[in-house]
């Protein structure tokens, strides 16, 4: 008696509205994401043109330079026992007063462990004394010489946490980094020790061959200590996943209002079914059925309807996508839009139009299949 | 036959119809005005009004990906009628595992053109080479305060550049998604060098000069620049050479227009995304036809009883009318009012973002009477349309 109930219920006026109203619901989901999905399809091509380094850094879990963390020379030695790397540096980044004759200054200061290395790596122009070894001998970046206006051969005076040390400034470098507007000194002159605030210590490195990232990091991880991570420093996979994620946030917030007029649309099927069928269904209720068997007769058509028009709107809405697409191509030469349905956001959109439909069927079927009088029900 | 007086209609009934016509209006209201937002924020973003003028590279495929000669700025600053000459140098990054976009900037010359007031700590100078300001939205999202220390990862090369927050500004604007730095610093971060940036913005006096006469200007510099040489710094670590360059990659146009001409080359008018939210509307009617035609069926025997007293189809379709359009009307208010909410909401937790940017949420007046007319007309046609289904069940 099911199956004729339900047959008979398909074949009421009232269905092919029923399922167009759906399609047409899902069909704006399905070429949305598909357009969407050619938009996310483009910016990961073009990322794919820009060339990625192979530099990481250890740095603190808060994506500062480490703060009241010593790094050991062994995590440095760790580095390069795991892997074969072209460099691997220490840096202590912290500021500092800087005398110079009789003008003080609060500059920051690069400590690193090679310095020589360090400059060669930032293929630096030097003005002055090129290849200084003298442990008291430092080199200023062209930016921060010319904003406290020193010279290569110049005695200053740092002053770290209340410690004086003189130094000369063998020379002035540029760089075309950040390290312009440092002092560059060797680690040995300040020690490993955190010991003035808003200092902070990182590894540097880069390995001989290109791996892949989860393999670089995985290698490391066992090995880092506490509140430490390892980044790669150029991040456009990152850069690139969060303006995909941000375009996807809004696709989410668009789809839960079109999920919400599937739910009223579902409603509205069980209401307009159960008024057009109430005769009917008051046979079928006399025939013994009980009020389970109602309800269930009401989710199954709805269900059905929400399905049939799921994958017509799925179709469809690829299909209005990809017809616009060309449109645009025609009208606008130079743009190449090729919009696409990954097989998950199908499933994904079946699903939750599904779950949308049963829950928008459920109020209505059950205050029919459970009330009294079926006229006064809806 | 006058039909007002009869109260046939459920009210219980109406509600659900009131509520498709909702979830229809919010639905195009939700469509219209994050679009629009999308758009404006885009179209805004170095400026708006006549006496903001861009220098852009016209071969770079986005806004931010150009590069033209820094020395311009300070040569066209020197034109009678120029007010402000800012070189910026926009790059996109990471900082915190999100995606932002750092601007390098000369701070005097910036706040000329776009207007900031400091809500925190201190302003940066030219000099100020490790520090940044900070959008107040920005640092919001990502939690950071005056004082604390930033990595800043970039994304076209291998740079990354280590900051003190120097100050935290507000501008009601785009710029409060995005982080100022010396102009030096941008360059570095973006793996150019001193002589570039991506575009130049000048502010200038209408009366006194035009776009055309910076062009000719611009033109001049391009035939004698030949070779680099020395010009008068703008500060102590800005240098000033005089590249040479090409002008026919070189761009000038008023700000809102350069951003527009972005948005047209790929089909982004605000035209297109319109019909687009219309559209949006036009594939929901079916689910508002059928709410009406099963408001109808369920009040049926009601209206065989007006039948039968005399009702005419014409009153009893001019008396639904009457008696639904204010629910139409109410409906229409509540999608737009829900709809603005919703979105505020979203864009309050950061997830409505275009380009790292929060995209503004600004009530349209033409979208709004759109809105109303829209869901008016697809009632209408639903009642009229319906009317002849009575006619027939009779």
């Amino acid at each position: 008696m099911f199956t004729h109930a339900l047959k008979m219920f398909l074949r009421k006026r009232g269905t092919p509205s029923a399922v167009l109203a759906i399609s047409l619901l899902i069909a704006i989901l399905a070429s949305m994401n598909s357009i969407i999905n050619h938009l996310n399809t483009q910016t990961n091509i073009l990322s794919g043109y820009v060339s990625i380094g192979q530099q990481y850094l250890i740095i603190g879990i808060n994506y500062t330079p480490l703060e009241d963390i010593e790094i050991s020379k062994e995590l440095a030695n760790t580095v390069e026992a795991l892997m074969e790397t072209r460099y691997v540096i220490t840096q202590k980044l912290f500021t500092a007063n800087m005398t110079t004759k009789s003008v003080s200054h609060t500059i920051t200061v690069r400590a690193v462990d090679d310095v020589q290395e360090f400059l060669r790596l930032r293929s630096a122009v030097i003005k002055g004394a090129c290849g200084a070894s003298d442990d008291t001998q430092v080199y200023a970046g062209e930016i921060l010489a010319k904003i406290t206006s020193i010279n290569s051969g110049d005695q200053i005076t740092l002053t770290i946490n209340n410690a004086p040390i003189v130094i000369e400034v063998a020379g002035i470098v540029t760089t075309q980094t950040q390290s312009d507007a440092e002092l560059i000194m060797p680690l040995t002159l300040v020690g490993r020790s955190p010991s003035t605030e808003g200092e902070g210590f990182f590894i540097e490195f880069t390995p001989k061959d290109p791996k892949k990232e989860d393999e670089i990091l995985n290698s490391l991880a066992p090995y880092l200590p506490p509140n430490t991570k390892v980044v790669k420093v150029q991040q456009l996979k990152t850069f690139m996943q969060g303006m995909n994620a941000q375009t996807l946030s809004f696709l989410e917030l668009w789809s839960l209002t079109i999920y919400a007029v599937v739910f009223i649309a579902s409603y509205i099927i069980t209401v307009r079914l159960l008024t057009e069928a109430s005769y009917e269904l008051s046979v079928i209720k006399a025939l013994g059925a009980g009020g389970s068997s109602i309800f269930k007769l009401a989710l199954t058509y709805t269900l059905t309807t929400t399905l049939a028009g799921t994958i017509i709107g799925l179709a469809t809405g690829v299909v209005i996508a990809q017809v616009a697409a060309t449109a645009v191509r025609w009208i606008l030469i130079d743009v190449n839009v090729t919009p696409f349905l990954e097989a998950w956001q199908a499933l994904q959109i079946f699903l939750l139009s599904s779950a949308s439909s049963i829950f928008g069927c459920v109020l209505p079927a059950l205050k029919f299949a459970y009330a009294p009088h079926i006229e006064s029900s809806l | 036959m006058r039909l007002t007086g009869f109260r046939y209609l459920s009210r219980r009934r109406i509600v659900l119809f009131f509520l498709t016509l909702v979830l229809a209006s919010m639905l195009f209201s939700i469509t219209a005005l994050s679009f629009l937002g999308y758009y404006s924020s885009l179209d805004s973003y170095l400026g708006e009004g006549e006496n903001i003028i861009a220098i852009y590279d016209k071969g770079s495929r986005t806004p931010f990906s150009g590069l033209v000669p820094t020395y311009l700025a300070e040569h066209i600053k020197s034109l009678n009628g120029v007010l402000a000459s800012s070189p910026e140098i926009i790059i996109p990054s990471i900082v915190k595992d999100q995606p932002v976009f750092v601007r390098g900037i000369i701070p005097e010359e910036f706040a000329q053109i776009s207007t900031y007031s400091l809500r925190e700590g201190g302003e940066i100078s030219i000099n100020d080479v490790n520090q940044a300001m900070m959008g107040k939205e920005l640092s919001e999202k990502l939690n950071v305060e005056v004082g604390d220390k930033i990595l800043v990862h970039s994304v076209l090369v291998e740079q990354y550049l280590v900051l003190n927050v120097k100050g935290i500004f507000e501008s009601h604007s785009a710029i409060d998604d995005e982080i100022l730095i010396p102009l030096c610093c941008g360059q570095w971060l973006r793996g150019t060098d001193q002589d570039h940036v991506t575009l130049i913005r000048i502010k200038i006096d209408k009366n006194k000069v035009d776009k055309i006469a910076i062009f000719k200007e611009i033109a001049e510099e391009a035939t004698e620049a030949i070779g680099n040489q020395n010009g008068e710094a703008t500060s102590d670590i800005i240098p000033n050479r005089r590249v040479s360059f090409v002008l026919e990659k070189i761009g000038l146009d008023e700000a809102q227009k350069f951003m527009k001409s972005y948005l047209d080359k790929y089909g982004m008018t605000k035209e297109n995304l319109i019909i687009l939210s219309v559209t949006t509307l036009i594939f929901a009617s079916a689910t508002i036809i059928m709410a009406s035609k099963t408001i109808i069926q369920q009040h049926e025997c009601e209206m065989e009883v007006l039948k039968s007293i005399g009702a005419s189809d014409r009153a009893i379709k001019i008396d639904l009318l009457v008696k639904l359009m204010p629910w139409s009307l109410g409906a229409s208010t509540l999608g737009i009012m829900m709809a603005t909410l919703t979105l505020q909401i979203f864009q309050r937790n950061g997830q409505l973002q275009a380009f790292s940017h929060r995209i503004p949420v600004q009530p349209d007046i033409p979208t709004i009477t759109l809105n109303f007319v829209l869901i008016a007309v697809l009632t209408a046609m639903a009642i009229i349309h319906l009317n002849v289904e009575i006619t027939r069940n009779y």
